[in-house]
């Protein structure tokens, strides 16, 4: 037994917990913005280092499990925490202790989640993540958006909390167990009691994942909170309940014999949908990514409705993907936001001629609006391109032709941003204290963002390959459990 | 060869963009269309002794997990277009030679599109193909949005969204190819080669082979534009600036037509026979529309711009025409006589919108009522821009003649309706032309008249695209032949 695989999430946790003590006896300004920068590089590194491992453990690590898809999520999570971690160089002035603990601490309860192979462990990191976060999304005290913005994420995420758990509780008595696999036995024989807890569990993860019915805590608090901090949630937080929902629902799916497609179908559409033509009437640049987040939730989603329907694994990958370029596409540009905006306050208006006054920062942000738009050659375009494909493979034509309108119709929205920045040179009335955003923090972190996604544009094979293991992996999740 | 020329033009849009000074990033700009047209013009040159097949080919595997690779090469249908589209770049930064609002960026900006365009006409790979496809939206909606006219923002974004909306429709048929052969050859391929032969071998459910070939025609449509898709080429055009503008008409409207010979006539053989009869209607609409649409036309360049939608109209009506069944010679001179057309319409509009371009900066106005009499102050240019529109109403000895020419006398044994339609417009596009000129060149002189005639980067290329316009009009067998000798390979018509 080897503990290197599992080493990422250990030296995060020791890392989160030497925080506090130094933080509390002395002042070491940026001390721990860097040193977090270094966890979790370190921690990038060694996830690489035993790329596509396969670990079970005994004892006290039985519930979790190292795979492939677990190091998936983990890169994606660690390395939108990297990018918050750095533009957070300059922006954090106080409390650095507690806001790099915090984020560290929530970065290991997601990937803790993405490698729990019982649905106790899984609600632990999830819990772990979101307490992390709700403390973060109120962390500008002394601004109203930002404290409501907070409320409004701890109280539906509280409920959302309280409905998995619920789920989960209802699973476990009729199961017996509380192993994630026990799922395929609970919904191989589907009566009432045992679609309510599955429908608690999904309700659970909607929630999280802002898919619409239930997404409308998601704008105002990505809104609200701190720039920085909207990235880290959009970027990760929701990414985790993706990652929950591909682990429970495939079990599901290959329990109910693929009948829950239509579900998660009719979601997707009305997610992407609703997220999209909300985004098109959107002013403020930050709610408009609020909104298009959403719809993107809409298109990861329609990942399980493929496989549901056709057991195509390809349609996993691409939902992975997809994950990872939205994750790090949706986290540079709220970054960009911050960069512009300052560490709240965010207008429309503040974009115009920014390709005049800062050139690289909007060549970056243009090439995080066009991957989120889909427009090649960046990686938004290839994961889209594979999930499409696999519903034209799954001949679910009307989705793949709601989906691919609804990708068009994103671009008008982006690109009157790129429009904004580029040719709209109106005298824009700054106020004083909105503009002394400075440093390099922002710009490097918008820099490897946009690097990111044009080089697995360009570049997608690895990438790929490791999608198709992590999802091979989650469908082999038997093989540990005995089944 | 090929991707030699696409890295010179990738590293030269990259060097004008990072260069900030004007007269450096020109010159930049100018070396690297240059080389790319030189390459291309050598490979012309080399291809004039081949067989049809597909030549400069590369291939390298990009991505194996889903069959995609790097796959480039020309034949006889590509090949004028590659040359065509370094020719008319180069000259439009001669155009542009005295371009002063954010010079380095709009040299940048006319080198990527270079790029982004070869690469359309030469991947041979679907994957490849898209990405080209949509790469040069992206410096076109800067160019409309940056040095547009006033009402730049709203063409811009009609532009990109109305042909994006019709690429993602295009991308669903892609997929639908690509499965299709997976499932009946068991190979994951992108190949466009590859999938253009099994096309006719795959089993497909009815519906799928329609949809199929109805997305696809969809995409090609909107970019020709045909006629009720049209709508977003009248302010895309009026709005660029004339370089975008001569972009735009020589060579961005000709991915449409490209699209039709390269993937649609291999792919008829077994299509739903409706589809020949749409094309051909489709055709027919916008060659009889543009006469109608142009006349009552009050700006020049709009005026010009409706005529490209009637000059893409001939392609559809000569692609239409060699699908359906009879006479095998009839057949091949129509298909190509519409691919010369991609050809020859990309220079003959480059003059018109070259000249429309001169006339607005000389003059300060494009409107019909402020014009007149220009002959008198500007002889050398009014004399280049009447043999302009005397091509572009296809005057015998210029390229457009026979282009048309072949296009209809095949079309008239195969689609006699059709054709006979067709027909009726040439005296409606006479008149229109002759009414421009005598609003612009002749006419009552208007105040004030430009002191001088044109400067010399003005000069150099509407001349060049004159010459090349007579050249290939006396003598259009070196491009001919070649569009020839691979329609024959492609082995649609027997």
């Amino acid at each position: 037994m080897s503990l290197l695989p599992i080493l990422p999430s250990i030296i995060l946790a020791l890392a989160s917990l030497l925080y506090i003590f130094p933080g509390m006896l002395f002042r070491m300004k940026k001390f721990f913005g860097y040193a977090s920068i270094a966890v979790i590089a370190a921690s990038i590194i060694l996830t690489l280092l035993t790329f596509n491992a396969s670990f079970t453990y005994g004892g006290f690590l039985k519930g979790i499990e190292i795979s492939p898809f677990s190091q998936f999520f983990s890169i994606v999570f660690l390395s939108v925490a990297l990018v918050v971690c750095i533009s957070s160089l300059n922006s954090i002035g106080r409390n650095e202790d507690e806001y790099y603990f915090l984020i560290l601490l929530s970065t290991l309860g997601m990937m803790i989640v993405a490698m729990s192979r019982d649905l106790i462990v899984l609600f632990i990191g999830f819990e772990i993540a979101s307490l992390a976060t709700y403390a973060l999304a109120g962390f500008e005290k002394r601004s109203n958006l930002s404290v409501e913005a907070a409320m409004k994420y701890f109280v539906f995420g509280g409920f959302s909390s309280a409905l998995l758990l619920y789920g989960i509780s209802i699973i476990y008595g009729y199961a017996g167990s509380v192993e994630i696999s026990a799922i395929l036995d609970v919904a191989g024989k589907p009566d009432l009691y045992s679609s309510i807890g599955l429908v608690f569990i999904v309700a659970g993860l909607g929630f999280k994942g802002a898919l619409v019915p239930f997404h409308m805590w998601a704008p105002d608090t990505y809104h609200g909170s701190p720039s920085v901090i909207s990235a880290f949630l959009a970027g990760g937080s929701k990414k985790m309940s993706f990652a929950a929902m591909f682990k429970i629902l495939v079990f599901m799916t290959l329990a109910v014999k693929f009948e829950i497609y239509i579900l998660m179908a009719v979601l997707a559409v009305i997610t992407m949908t609703l997220g999209n033509l909300a985004a098109v009437v959107q002013d403020s640049v930050k709610r408009m990514l609020a909104y298009s987040s959403i719809a993107h939730a809409g298109y990861i989603a329609m990942a399980y409705a493929i496989f549901a329907f056709s057991g195509i694994e390809l349609a996993l990958a691409g939902g992975f993907l997809h994950v990872f370029s939205h994750a790090i596409a949706t986290a540079g540009a709220f970054i960009a936001v911050a960069a512009v905006g300052g560490f709240i306050l965010d207008d429309g208006r503040l974009f115009f001629g920014l390709g005049k006054r800062k050139p690289l920062m909007a060549l970056s942000f243009s090439i995080m609006l066009l991957s989120l738009a889909g427009i090649p050659p960046t990686f938004g375009f290839y994961s889209k391109f594979i999930l499409f494909l696999t519903a034209i493979e799954a001949k679910l034509l009307w989705l793949a032709i709601a989906a691919l309108l609804n990708s068009a119709l994103s671009l008008y929205y982006y690109s009157k941003v790129i429009m904004n920045m580029y040719w709209k040179d109106e005298e824009v009335d700054f106020k004083a204290e909105f503009i002394n955003v400075e440093g390099k923090g922002y710009l490097i972190a918008m820099i490897i963002s946009a690097l990111l996604l044009i080089v697995l544009g360009v570049i997608p094979s690895p990438i790929t390959e490791w999608s198709i293991k992590a999802s091979e992996s989650v469908l082999n999740v038997k093989m540990f459990t005995g089944i | 060869m090929i991707s030699l020329m696409l890295i010179v033009l990738l590293i030269g849009s990259i060097l004008s963009f990072a260069i900030g000074k004007r007269e450096h990033s020109r010159i930049v700009a100018l070396v690297s269309t240059l080389l790319a047209f030189i390459i291309s013009l050598v490979m012309f040159i080399e291809m004039q002794e081949f067989d049809g097949m597909f030549a400069f080919e590369e291939n390298l595997k990009w991505i194996p997990a889903a069959g995609i690779s790097y796959h480039v090469g020309v034949d006889g249908i590509s090949m004028p277009m590659v040359l065509l589209t370094t020719f008319v770049s180069f000259l439009c930064v001669v155009y542009a030679w005295e371009e002063r609002l954010r010079s380095n960026q709009f040299f940048g900006l006319i080198v990527l599109l270079d790029f982004a365009l070869v690469g359309v006409f030469t991947s041979l790979d679907f994957f490849l193909f898209y990405i080209f496809w949509e790469l040069v939206l992206i410096p076109m909606f800067f160019v409309i949005g940056i040095w547009g006219g006033p009402r730049k923002d709203y063409s811009a974004i009609k532009f990109l969204i109305y042909t994006h909306v019709s690429s993602v429709i295009m991308l669903a048929g892609i997929f639908a190819i690509f499965y299709f052969n997976w499932v009946s050859t068991g190979k994951m391929t992108f190949d466009i080669p590859v999938l253009l032969n099994n096309y006719a071998a795959v089993e497909f459910p009815t519906i799928w082979r329609d949809f199929i070939f109805a997305a696809l025609l969809f995409g090609f449509l909107v970019k020709m534009p045909a006629v009720p898709f049209h709508t977003w080429l009248p302010d895309a055009h009026v709005e660029a600036p004339t370089v975008g503008s001569i972009l735009l008409a020589g060579v961005l409207l000709k991915m449409g037509g490209y699209g039709l010979v390269r993937f649609l006539v291999p792919m008829s053989l077994n299509a739903n026979e409706v589809f020949i009869a749409v094309i051909a209607i489709f055709g027919v609409i916008s060659i009889l529309y543009t006469p109608l649409a142009a006349l009552p036309q009050r700006d020049l360049k709009r005026l010009v711009a409706f005529s490209s939608i009637g000059h893409m109209g001939f392609i559809s009506l000569g692609v239409a025409a060699s699908l359906v069944s009879g006479d095998s010679s009839m057949r091949m001179l129509a298909l190509t006589g519409a691919t010369f057309q991609l050809f020859a319409h990309g220079v003959i509009t480059s003059i018109l919108f070259g000249s429309a371009g001169v006339i607005q900066h000389h003059t300060g106005t494009r409107l019909f009522e402020k014009l007149g009499g220009l002959m008198k102050p500007m002889p050398k240019f009014s004399f280049l821009m009447v043999l302009g529109f005397f091509a572009s109403m296809g005057f015998p000895g210029m390229v457009g003649f026979v282009a048309e020419f072949s296009v209809l006398a095949g079309a008239l044994s195969l689609m006699p309706v059709f054709a006979v339609l067709a027909l009726i417009s040439i005296p409606l596009s006479v008149i229109y032309h002759l009414y421009a000129l005598q609003r612009t060149v002749f006419g009552t002189p208007a105040n004030p008249l430009p002191k001088s005639d044109f400067h010399t980067y003005e000069m150099i290329p509407l001349l060049v695209w004159v010459v090349v316009t007579v050249i290939f009009g006396i003598y259009p067998a070196p491009v001919f032949e070649m569009i020839e000798k691979s329609i024959s390979v492609m082995g649609v018509i027997p």
